[in-house]
């Protein structure tokens, strides 16, 4: 029984891992992205209508990445460069792609009726034979062990790449960047765009890989919960991976109320609401975190913008200004 | 090229005018009026306020930010236009539909006027806290709590109690509910700093959660989504019966003036003021960071809880599954379009019920989702944001 949940319940884990392991990069560089849940939510319906029309796990799986790439083109643009508040324009970007999900959902009905099929789990040759983990661990389906890797990858780019240096100077203290050299905002703009595409990836597998469909609010808060996840883990990759695991598996006791025994009496709203009560929980054990100090706050670069210089340029050509020298190079 | 670290400024972009009223009165009040408003005298007016107030510069500052306000409008309509086109329908017809059916006759003009009660609490609740730069984003959750509690105590109390007393009754346990709902955020915030946005927002999840297991086991009816009706005694009086307008928004407008005088003309309105502009400067000044956040929470809480009061007494009758479709989170666009002024919440609430109600209508009219409603919305606050119309406290990591 405990197995199941165990099997259930990381497989439950896989798209707030996905969204958890972007998020880790964004709120680094000092943005902290609450939209990560519409970007799932709108990745996830254009995965299912790619999924219904082309019949194929790559390209869908594609189509939730491409989504989330252009929603983070969009985000980073409003949270870095308009430096609008971020947490305001996330909450507000949720309702907005929950509005726009429910409203072509009723052009795609077919959507939920039509039961897709989920990705085939893969068992992992020697490893799947370990009696009792490798049941549970090892016979995953492909996005499973694809996010352990980006994992990897995340810690890699984080802790050993000059990307990450940028990225956690950009949070830990933007004027350091700018001392090198650096736009702090393009450090910044990379990170949202990385971070919203790895919650398109956890869009599409919501649909690939759990649920087979798309309804109305499928995300539930799956992205919000990802986003606690990555305080309680402390912005550590490795730690992301058991914590999602692990709430994960409170998801997953909801389907397994009536094997539960003496716990079978307790409301199904109870266990449904568990996750969400282990994500107050988990903040209270993780409040010695401490969050990078520029988090939350735009960083507006000494000098003109680049829209000023445009205007002025444009201006003064028009209005027969003298010439000015050419744009200063924005590396 | 380099002019020292800009880390700290946090609204380079605001017009010279409002930048230099508003800095150093900001910065300075709080230490100036320190000990008045540490004692707590609800008398004490605060000598100096944030904001210019003299007509003047008022109107100067409204003529300012006048080709912004177009820019913002002309964007947002044109977004929305070219959304509602990609939908196959025509703007114009929709807009002709929105604003029909939510004035066009007795019964849905009265639905719009009792909506735009219930945003204006909402909108209240998110207000308030937003005042102060605590996010609270729970307005929803609150509402269901304020809601499960008016409830419970109207179906435990006497069906032979005075109207007149009963209905006090559940509003009050109403207002209870969703300020021990708030005070559950505000006080995690305070005690342990925890992260009030994801707090807020889990605490939502649970709050929808228990209205369910109520409707389903504590107070069932047949098979339908909802509790046993709520006796007579204890719904809501009517004002405008065509129209089935309840109290309620007589309510909300005295909520909104009484936030104003909170904001405005009390000591505990001046705190969350001065940790809104500048939280190190206000603890410095001996402002007590956390009270702040457990008032402002625990008020916020309460006036939404109120709204899902007078939701369960006057409307539903009863306490319904999924009752809200988004009132908390829409009061939160509420509030930003009242750009965070108590007063301004009742027009910008009325103007959201409109669309909420009017979108209704496109469904049958137009063949568009209603859905379309939430999308324009927030099509609107973005823009709003996006051409920086609603100044916020900047969302710090923590406080």
């Amino acid at each position: 029984m405990l197995l199941t949940i165990i099997t259930i319940g990381i497989g439950l884990a896989v798209p707030i891992l996905w969204a958890a392991l972007g998020e880790i990069i964004a709120e680094q560089a000092g943005v902290i992205n609450i939209g990560i849940e519409g970007v799932m939510l709108i990745a996830a319906l254009i995965t299912a209508m790619v999924m219904s029309a082309v019949d194929n796990f790559l390209i869908s799986m594609l189509a939730g990445l491409g989504v989330g790439i252009a929603v983070g083109v969009i985000l980073g643009w409003f949270y870095v460069y308009r430096g609008m508040n971020q947490i305001i324009t996330g909450i507000v970007f949720n309702i907005f792609a929950l509005g726009l999900t429910t409203a072509l959902f009723t052009y795609a009905e077919y959507l939920s009726e039509e039961l897709q099929r989920t990705l085939p789990d893969v068992a992992i040759p020697l490893l799947s034979e370990i009696p009792w983990v490798g049941e549970a661990v090892f016979q995953q389906d492909v996005t499973f062990y694809a996010a352990v890797l980006a994992s990897l990858v995340v810690f890699h780019l984080l802790a050993r790449s000059w990307f990450g240096l940028y990225v956690r100077a950009a949070g830990q203290r933007p004027s350091a960047v700018v001392s090198t050299g650096r736009d702090v905002r393009r450090v910044r703009f990379a990170a949202v765009i990385f971070a919203c595409a790895m919650a398109g990836i956890g869009g599409a597998t919501l649909v690939l890989s759990v649920a087979g469909s798309f309804n109305v609010n499928l995300t539930a808060g799956q992205g919000i919960v990802a986003l606690a996840v990555v305080v309680l883990a402390r912005w550590n990759p490795f730690v992301t991976v058991i914590a999602c695991i692990v709430f994960g598996m409170a998801r997953a006791l909801q389907f397994q109320v009536e094997n539960l025994g003496v716990l079978a009496d307790v409301p199904v709203e109870v266990w449904i609401a568990l996750p969400y009560i282990v994500t107050i929980v988990a903040l209270v054990f993780a409040r010695g975190s401490r969050y990078p100090p520029a988090l939350g706050i735009p960083f507006i670069p000494p000098g003109k913008s680049w829209a000023q210089l445009t205007f002025e340029r444009l201006r003064e050509r028009f209005t027969g200004g003298a010439a000015r020298p050419p744009l200063e190079a924005n590396q | 090229m380099s002019d020292g670290t800009s880390e700290e400024v946090s609204d380079p972009k605001a017009e010279p005018g409002a930048a230099v009223t508003a800095n150093p009165g900001g910065i300075a009040e709080p230490a100036a009026a320190e000990p008045a408003a540490a004692a707590g005298d609800p008398g004490s007016e605060p000598p100096v306020d944030g904001r210019p107030t003299q007509g003047g510069s008022r109107l100067r500052r409204a003529l300012l930010a006048l080709p912004r306000i177009v820019a913002a409008l002309a964007a947002t309509l044109a977004v929305v236009a070219v959304v509602i086109l990609i939908m196959g329908a025509d703007p114009f017809r929709v807009a002709e539909v929105v604003i029909e059916s939510s004035t066009g006759d007795p019964f849905v003009l009265g639905q719009t006027i009792m909506i735009a009660g219930i945003l204006t609490l909402t909108g209240l609740a998110a207000a308030i806290p937003f005042r102060a730069g605590l996010w609270n984003v729970g307005a929803e959750g609150q509402l269901y709590a304020g809601a499960i509690a008016a409830a419970a105590v109207a179906l435990t109390v006497s069906p032979e109690m005075p109207s007149t007393l009963a209905v006090p009754l559940v509003l009050l346990g109403a207002l209870v509910g969703g300020a021990v709902w708030g005070l559950i955020a505000g006080g995690l915030k305070a005690a342990l700093d925890l992260n009030e946005v994801i707090v807020s927002l889990m605490l939502t999840f649970i709050a929808i959660l228990a209205a369910d297991y109520v409707v389903r086991v504590l107070w069932p009816q047949g098979i339908s989504p909802q509790t046993e009706r709520i006796p007579p005694n204890t719904i809501a009086p009517m004002i405008w019966q065509e129209g089935l307008v309840t109290i309620a928004p007589i309510v909300a407008v005295v909520a909104a003036v009484a936030g104003w005088f909170l904001i405005r003309h009390m000591g505990m309105g001046f705190q969350i003021r001065a940790v809104g502009f500048n939280a190190r400067t206000a603890r410095a000044s001996g402002i007590s960071s956390g009270r702040v956040a457990v008032w402002t929470f625990v008020i916020g809480g309460a006036v939404a809880g109120l709204a899902g009061g007078l939701v369960v007494s006057g409307v539903t009758n009863s306490l319904v599954s999924n009752f809200s479709p988004n009132y908390g989170f829409l009061g939160i666009a509420v509030a930003l379009i009242a750009r965070l002024e108590p007063l301004w919440l009742v027009p910008a609430a009325f103007v959201f019920a409109m669309l909420r109600v009017g979108s209704n209508g496109l469904e049958v009219d137009v063949g568009l989702s209603s859905a379309l409603g939430d999308v324009l919305v927030t099509i609107f606050i973005i823009s709003l944001l996006f051409f920086g119309l609603v100044k916020l406290p900047t969302a710090r990591g923590d406080l």
